[in-house]
């Protein structure tokens, strides 16, 4: 991937169409592709094993400073449980993809969406608690209200929460997290830590 | 009551003040561009054309609370527009109430004009069940300007909260005899956004502003090109990236 020295405001002609694919930030118009957004040009390299037979570069704009964040199907979602409910969770997304809004969304995560298995037969209050801080997926955009939120992935869940003592709790497996301080367990739907991250996380407990 | 422990004579605070303003306008207009001042919000900026002088601030894309089929499928445009009491040579009132069916709620009107010159140039559909909160506080108004300085300052808002848009809207505004004219310009696609004008013309005195009007905008689009890349360049070198 190269970027360049090259700085543009929207509306800037980039390239032809039949010379590259509009990627990020840029928009195809009358056979030409334009930059909708001001940054720096990025032109990402072919890659030899892709599927596009026509095997054209895409050119992007990227800035370089700031982004925004803009919840879209299919982008990771930080939330906090504001309500459980029986069938279920109401949560406040404060950040998209590891960008904080600027302003919270309000997000629901359906109990059918909790789990990948047993989707009939769960408790939503044993999955989540108010005050949890959650990691899901934005897997529609919902109706007037909310964004849809699932967390049927195994790296989804409950990555931060607070036992009743207080403390902060530690993850003990995918479904119960305990309290260092009174060792009792809590049920929750815990997002399971990538491995580069193992390390990181038993030196903080 | 008492009276105050020292007088003095009004007078001597006077400023002479030369209200006859030069008829040629035209020349030595200088420009001020300036952005992000504002924090909290998404983008901002602050625009000084001649005497005007415009702050913008966006708020969005931001969860919208209408729940219209409209709103669903792509983003709303909500503009809001206030004058401070000292914006003119007369004060206004800030607590008066403007209502629609009056004649004088000009707020109201250059909130709908400000609305028909941005909406063709943002990508709408990019951010559906969204809201983009545009607000503008006009803090001096030299008769002449006001419309243009609040689409610039808008459109440099929009650029700074790094909401896509199809192209710059420039607009220019020039006044001759008591008529004030009005071009919003997206030199990039060379196409005209919008054309407001008030007052009485031919339709060849309109062909000569028109021109004219383009060519001033290619100016004030080059300078806001100059002022959003040099941002940018010292952006990056503050934040130490490597390019």
């Amino acid at each position: 991937m190269s970027s360049s020295e090259y700085y543009c405001v929207p509306g800037d002609r980039l390239c032809p169409c039949d010379r590259a694919i509009a990627g990020q930030g840029t928009y195809e118009k009358q056979n030409c592709i334009y930059a909708s957004i001001a940054g720096t040009i990025q032109l990402t390299a072919v890659d030899q094993s892709s599927t596009n037979p026509d095997k054209k570069p895409t050119i992007a704009v990227v800035r370089q400073d700031r982004s925004l964040a803009v919840p879209s199907v299919g982008s990771l979602a930080y939330c906090k449980v504001t309500n459980v409910t029986s069938r279920f969770v109401r949560c406040l997304i404060f950040a998209i993809n590891n960008q904080p809004l600027k302003t919270p969304c309000h997000g629901r995560i359906t109990r059918e969406n909790i789990e990948s298995f047993n989707k009939d037969s769960i408790v939503c209050s044993t999955k989540f608690r108010p005050d949890d801080i959650v990691l899901a997926r934005i897997i529609s955009l919902g109706d007037a209200n909310a964004y849809l939120l699932s967390t049927a992935e195994e790296n989804l869940g409950v990555i931060a929460a607070r036992s009743m003592a207080g403390e902060k709790l530690i993850p003990f497996s995918d479904c119960q997290m305990t309290c260092p301080i009174t060792n009792t367990p809590e049920p929750r739907k815990v997002a399971k830590i990538q491995s580069e991250l193992t390390d990181e996380v038993s030196k903080l407990a | 009551m008492e009276q105050p422990e020292e007088c003095f004579d009004p007078l001597q605070f006077a400023v002479d003040l030369d209200l006859t303003k030069s008829t040629d306008e035209n020349t030595d207009e200088k420009v001020y561009i300036s952005k992000s001042l504002i924090d909290r919000a998404n983008g901002s900026s602050y625009i000084e054309l001649a005497s005007t002088k415009v702050t913008c601030a966006i708020y969005g894309p931001r969860e919208t609370s209408s729940s219209s089929d409209e709103s669903y499928s792509k983003c709303l445009l909500e503009t809001s527009i206030k004058f401070s009491p000292f914006g003119r040579q007369k004060r206004i009132d800030p607590l008066l109430v403007q209502y629609d069916n009056d004649d004088d709620c000009e707020e109201a009107e250059l909130c709908s004009r400000l609305e028909e010159a941005l909406l063709p140039c943002i990508l709408l559909h990019k951010y559906p069940k969204s809201q983009i909160d545009i607000i503008i506080d006009v803090i001096e108004d030299d008769g002449q300007h006001l419309l243009s300085a609040i689409i610039l300052s808008a459109t440099v808002a929009l650029i700074d909260a790094c909401i896509e848009l199809y192209d710059t809207v420039v607009a220019k505004s020039l006044k001759r005899d008591q008529s004030l004219f009005t071009l919003c310009y997206m030199p990039n696609l060379a196409q005209v956004s919008c054309l407001f004008f008030d007052g009485e013309a031919t339709p060849a005195e309109l062909d000569v502003l028109t021109d004219e009007a383009v060519k001033q905008c290619q100016l004030l689009h080059k300078a806001i090109c100059k002022v959003v890349i040099s941002d940018l360049k010292a952006a990056v070198t503050s934040n130490g990236k490597i390019i």
